[in-house]
Formats: C-alpha cells, structure tokens, sequence
C-alpha cells in the first residue's frame, strides 16, 4: 500500500468563508493522530476531504495514493467513518443498516460480523429494533459498528464519544486503542483525554494546523495557549 | 449489480413506512377525481390523455425527487458517498426504485382513470405501452435532474422550473402517442413517438451517468 495520506496546501472555501487554509501535512500509515481544535477550527471540514465527501478547493489530498474525492472503489472500501451524522435509515432495523452497508462493502461471513459488532457495541439485543427507537448514544455506538463492517485500512472518527455515556465511552476507547496498532486512525476531539490512544496529535485553529507533534506532556499546555485559555 | 441494494434498501423502507407512496395515491386520486368532475364526457377522449400525463407528472414531482431528499434529509447521502457505491450506482438504483414506485402507480391509477372518464381504448397493449416508456422517460429525466438541484435551498420549488423544459419533447410525445392508441390509429406516428421518448431518454441516461461523480461532488 502506497504512502498514507497526504495534504499538499489544501484549501477548502464556502462562499467567502475559509473552511481550511493552506494545510500541508502527512501521516504514515498505520499511525493514529488525533485532530484537536475547538468549534469551527475546521476538523469536520478536514476529515471530510480526506473521506472524499468533500473536494478541496484548492490543493490536492491523496489517501494511499488515490485523491479521495475521485471515485475509486478500492480505496473506498479502505475508508471506514463515523460522524456527526450516523449514516443510519431510521425505519431500518439495526441488522438491516448493517446488511446494507455490508453487502456494498462485500463483507465476507456477513450476519457472522453483524452478529460479532453488534455484540461488540452492546447491541445484540437491539437487533431487531427500528434505529428510529434508539438513543443518540445507541445509534453512535451503531454508527461506530457500520464503520467497522470493513475492518477498514483507514478510520475517521469525527467526535466518536459525542453522545456515549461513561462506560460506552470507556469501552470505545478501550476498543481504539487495540485497533490503531494495526490500522490508520483519524481522531477529531475536544477532549484531551481522547488524546491519548494517539501516536501523534494535530491542533487546528481557523482552519490552520498550527502544532503537530507526537502525543506528550506539552500539549495540553500548548493546546490552551492555542485556544486562549491557558 | 451495487444499485441493487440501493434500490432493495429504498423499497424496504417505502414498503414499510409508506410515506411517498400515500402522498402520491392521494394526490392522483383527488387530481383524477377532479378532472373527470371538470370534463365533459363529449369531450374525455381527446383530453383524458393529457390529463392522464398531467396527473403522472404532478404525482412523479412529488414522488421521484423524495428518492434524494429522504437521503439528504437524514444525512445519509454522506454514508454512500463515502462507500464502494460509485455516484452511478447510487443514480440508477433510485432511477429503479422511482420506476416501481411508477410501475405501482400506474396498476393503480390506470384503472381508476379510465372508469372516471368511461374511456374506450382501441388498441390497450399501445396505451400501456405509451404510458409505460413515456414514464420510465419521466423517471430518468426527473431522478438525474433531482441531483443537481440536492444544494440547494429551494430545491423542491427548483426542480419543477428546470424539469418542465427538458422533459417537454417527452411530455409531448407520450400524450401524442396515447391519443393515438385510445383511437387506434396512427400505429406509425405512435412508433415514432416511441422512438423519440426512447432515443431522448437513452441520451440522458448517458449524460446523467458521465455528469454523476460531478452532480454529487461538494
């Protein structure tokens, strides 16, 4: 598999406002960095160029050697995410989202899978049930199994905790924290404590990466500094 | 064959929740029953096929673009963008989700419409035939137009406006060959009609097909 990913001064406008300016930064595979900012840095914006849901305005993005936003079906099925948004239909049962996307996805021994994550998340019991009857935080911990069907190269977690309580938080993390030795992992957070089950951590301010460094001591401090706050 | 599970998943949740269909089964039962009401017998035979298509139109504005907006109103278009489904295979498996939705109603409706209006057809196999291409015409103009106008704001109000003068030569001929068939003459006129309506929609599939991956871009 070619280089990981890779950002040569990708900008990303709406109208006249600058999602993202100028950013340049390579990941080596099998690395986990963390994207910390406060609201509206441009993390959402940032992962979604390199999910290729969006096109950059300007500069080029490129994700095991392909440019994420052109469609290329291998790659695709490199990319597992979870968002702000769950990807879930409502009037489906949990089993039926997931057969859904696991049968785009070719996943091998699917209902075997389904049953495994479903497990996994907490979730076995809900089976059956419409996602329309579920919790914000059962539909994260849905979301978070939809984007592992593929047991993905690559994992963009946008805010993956948002909505989980303490423990669902807890095994998650826990969960990441197996997962990234094997596999690329994009983290947006807030929390600095999420922080920590990265290698390396990125701090966006305005749409700007204005730190990136291996995860350590300094960079609560340097991240408070950033916000305007410490 | 990827469209498929776009198109299964659609149906499954259509079937179960019924939302599109019912608006579209109400609204062309009112809209028929009106027409027929409005229209004298004397005069059914050379009205009721515009009227039929008037009524196939209202119905498929209102049901063929819900295809995209239910995906965007739940934030699930995001979900296929990023999968293996290119931006053709999501296209054609709503344009065949549209086209049961369209066959559907026509089993419905067809029947419903000819008792309102007493219609004597001449030649039946022609008529369902006319209306059958002249709707798969609809679905595939209306589906690959309902993309382009997914951004924007006003989007319900915007397909109509830039539909109406693309989908006319469709319009057109499907009324011209129906007529023709209620009457069962013309059998060479409704071959060309056929033929218009086919070679136009084939010709926007393909411009539909190569112009996705831009249509869905952001």
């Amino acid at each position: 598999m070619k280089e990981g990913i890779v950002l040569e001064n990708v900008k990303k406008s709406f109208g006249t406002f600058k999602a993202i300016r100028d950013i340049s930064m390579r990941i080596e595979n099998n690395t986990a960095v963390a994207m910390l900012g406060p609201n509206g840095a441009g993390k959402t914006t940032l992962l979604r160029l390199i999910s290729g849901i969006m096109k950059p305005t300007s500069g080029k993005v490129t994700v095991f050697g392909f440019e994420p936003w052109k469609f290329n079906r291998q790659l695709k099925m490199m990319i597992g995410m979870v968002s702000h948004n769950p990807f879930l239909y409502n009037d489906l049962t949990a089993y039926e989202n997931l057969h859904f996307y696991g049968r785009i996805y070719d996943v091998e021994n699917l209902n075997n899978r389904i049953d495994e994550l479903l497990t996994k998340m907490g979730l076995e019991k809900r089976k059956n049930t419409p996602v329309k009857s579920f919790s914000r935080g059962m539909k994260q911990r849905l979301s978070i199994a939809r984007a592992l069907l593929n047991n993905p190269e690559l994992l963009i977690l946008d805010e993956p905790t948002s909505g989980l309580d303490i423990v669902g938080r807890r095994e998650l993390l826990e969960y990441l924290n197996e997962y990234r030795d094997k596999r690329t992992v994009l983290l947006a957070t807030h929390s600095l404590e999420e922080i920590e089950i990265c290698d390396k951590v990125a701090i966006i301010s305005s749409g700007q990466i204005v730190h990136f460094s291996d995860v350590d001591d300094e960079v609560e401090r340097i991240y408070m500094e950033i916000v305007g706050r410490g | 064959m990827k469209f498929l599970e776009v198109t299964n998943k659609d149906l499954k949740i259509e079937f179960r929740t019924k939302n599109t269909l019912n608006l579209m089964l109400l609204f062309a039962f009112i809209t028929s029953m009106m027409f027929s009401v409005a229209v004298p017998a004397s005069a059914a035979t050379d009205v009721a096929p515009a009227l039929l298509w008037l009524v196939f139109l209202f119905v498929g504005m209102i049901g063929y673009a819900r295809a995209f907006l239910r995906e965007v109103e739940l934030e699930t278009l995001d979900g296929l963008k990023i999968s293996p489904l290119s931006p053709a295979d999501i296209l054609v498996g709503k344009m065949l989700y549209n086209l049961v939705l369209m066959i559907l109603m026509e089993i419905i409706i067809l029947p419903v419409f000819i008792a309102l209006f007493d219609l004597r057809i001449a030649n039946p196999l022609l008529a369902i035939s006319a209306i059958t291409i002249g709707n798969t015409g609809f679905v595939i103009v209306a589906s690959s137009l309902s993309i382009l106008v997914l951004k924007s704001r006003a989007r319900e109000l915007l397909l109509p406006v830039i539909m109406f003068p693309i989908i006319f030569p469709i319009i057109s001929s499907t009324i011209y060959a129906l007529s023709y068939s209620i009457r069962g003459t013309n059998f060479e006129e409704i071959m060309y009609s056929f033929s218009l309506i086919g070679s136009f929609s084939i010709v926007m599939f393909i411009i539909s097909l190569l112009t996705s991956d831009y249509a869905f871009s952001e």
